[in-house]
């Protein structure tokens, strides 16, 4: 058998088969791929203990849940309360309709200038990149400002726009990803000046190197495209604004 | 007080429907909402306890303030498919991370006064943390997209078959059992270099 082999279809088939219980060890064609292909028995303990994994890490959670006794005060139950409160007292009749949450008051928040030039870097790298506009469907009513500035439809960034400690790992998901292949980013200044790329990943995160830690103006704005295997863009591109 | 039982396979509507009415700004439903998000500061408590308490009580304040925040951000995408306080969970697994990360990167104090043995006991529990032995599944499981996270922690962590997963999603169980594996072999990319260590610990 050559490496190639080793890859074919019938064999990820048959390691899908045994990882969704469809065939035990004792299968036949289990049997076979294993005593013939060393690369597909690697990668079936490799899954099989992924999968043990995510199923103690459920367990672990839930342990800590279950220990959970709500009748004692932890450090910062008092603000529990007034914080939801007042975030619902914040939210304006338009906000009612749209049931969009209000970005946080009592944290520094992004100021109309930033918002102002978020949305106009946005503008014109949509614009510039000629990304997806022309499939949107104009009958969608506009978005809240903050909608946008997460992406119309495809990205859902973790803390899309806020002011963090220091740059860390941006990662993103939801929407309807699944068919991308990689990611485009493109990293900005505030005033919409290309600092880095664009450059591609393959999965949905990226991570400064120190060098870029230590380069990276105090204010960045990210735009991320989910590219097809063709290349195409698979929807909107999503947008994230950070500053230390 | 009532808790809900997170290891409860039933599916979460009455959260969903929780969730939708605190939006509506329903009295009643923002009372209910703000008992059950007593949660947050005690499951912040319990992991910083779980990891050697890297936080003080005002660091550990700020971060329920921050967890919040991204709570009430991201209120409006609770889908109903895990219990509320399974939902805040990852967000306060996250926001632990991020505090422990940022203490860390302080400057260290020198000189006269400096606390320099406080700052590196700081600094090794950013590493003990890292390799906490499932930080790094749940922050892997939060990158991949919303289906193959669903089907995976339907399948593993409540323990469902894939016909009930796939009947809680609105899909069939073999394209359950495509997304289950596809998002293993994703997951697997991801992990791999913290998966391999843990197998060898």
């Amino acid at each position: 058998m050559t490496p190639n082999e080793c890859h074919a279809e019938t064999h990820d088939h048959v390691l899908a088969k045994v990882l969704v219980g469809d065939l035990n060890h004792d299968a036949p064609e289990v049997r076979e791929l294993i005593s013939s292909c060393p690369s597909c028995v690697t990668r079936l303990a490799d899954l099989t203990t992924l999968a043990d994994l995510v199923e103690l890490e459920g367990q672990d959670g839930e342990e800590l849940l279950a220990s959970l006794d709500y009748n004692r005060e932890a450090p910062g139950s008092e603000l529990v309360a007034p914080f939801f409160e007042q975030r619902l007292r914040d939210l304006s009749p338009d906000d009612d309709a749209a049931a969009v949450p209000a970005g946080p008051s009592a944290l520094p928040g992004p100021g109309s200038g930033r918002r102002f030039r978020v949305a106009a870097a946005a503008a014109v790298l949509v614009g510039a990149l000629g990304l997806w506009i022309a499939n949107e469907d104009s009958t969608v009513e506009p978005r809240p400002e903050e909608r946008i500035l997460l992406g119309s439809s495809n990205f859902d960034f973790a803390g899309a726009v806020q002011k963090v400690g220091e740059y860390g790992t941006v990662t993103w998901g939801a929407g309807d990803l699944s068919s991308a292949d990689r990611y485009e980013i493109t990293i900005l200044d505030a005033d919409s000046n290309v600092l880095l790329g664009p450059f591609y990943v393959e999965h949905p995160a990226w991570t400064p190197t120190d060098e870029q830690l230590l380069a990276l103006p105090d204010e960045i704005l990210g735009v991320v495209t989910a590219l097809g295997v063709s290349g195409q863009s698979v929807g909107a591109p999503g947008m994230f604004s950070v500053w230390r | 007080m009532t808790q809900t039982d997170p290891t409860n396979l039933a599916d979460h509507s009455s959260d969903l429907a929780l969730v939708q009415a605190v939006l509506a700004k329903q009295e009643t439903a923002v009372e209910r909402f703000v008992a059950r998000m007593r949660c947050v500061p005690l499951i912040l408590e319990s992991k910083n306890a779980r990891l050697g308490t890297p936080l003080i009580k005002d660091d550990l304040i700020d971060t329920v303030q921050d967890t919040l925040v991204v709570i009430w951000k991201r209120l409006d995408s609770y889908s109903g498919k895990s219990s509320l306080e399974t939902w805040a969970f990852g967000f306060c697994r996250n926001q632990m991370l991020t505090a422990i990360r940022n203490r860390a990167r302080r400057p260290v104090p020198v000189g006269i006064g400096g606390d320099a043995q406080g700052s590196l006991l700081e600094r090794s529990y950013v590493t003990d943390l890292e390799v906490d032995r499932f930080e790094f599944i749940g922050r892997g499981l939060d990158q991949l997209d919303t289906t193959h996270e669903q089907v995976i922690r339907l399948k593993c962590h409540s323990g469902l078959t894939f016909a009930q997963v796939g009947s809680r999603m609105g899909i069939s169980p073999n394209t359950a059992k495509t997304y289950y594996y596809r998002g293993l072999k994703k997951l697997e990319g991801l992990l791999r270099p913290h998966y391999r260590a843990e197998e060898r610990v």
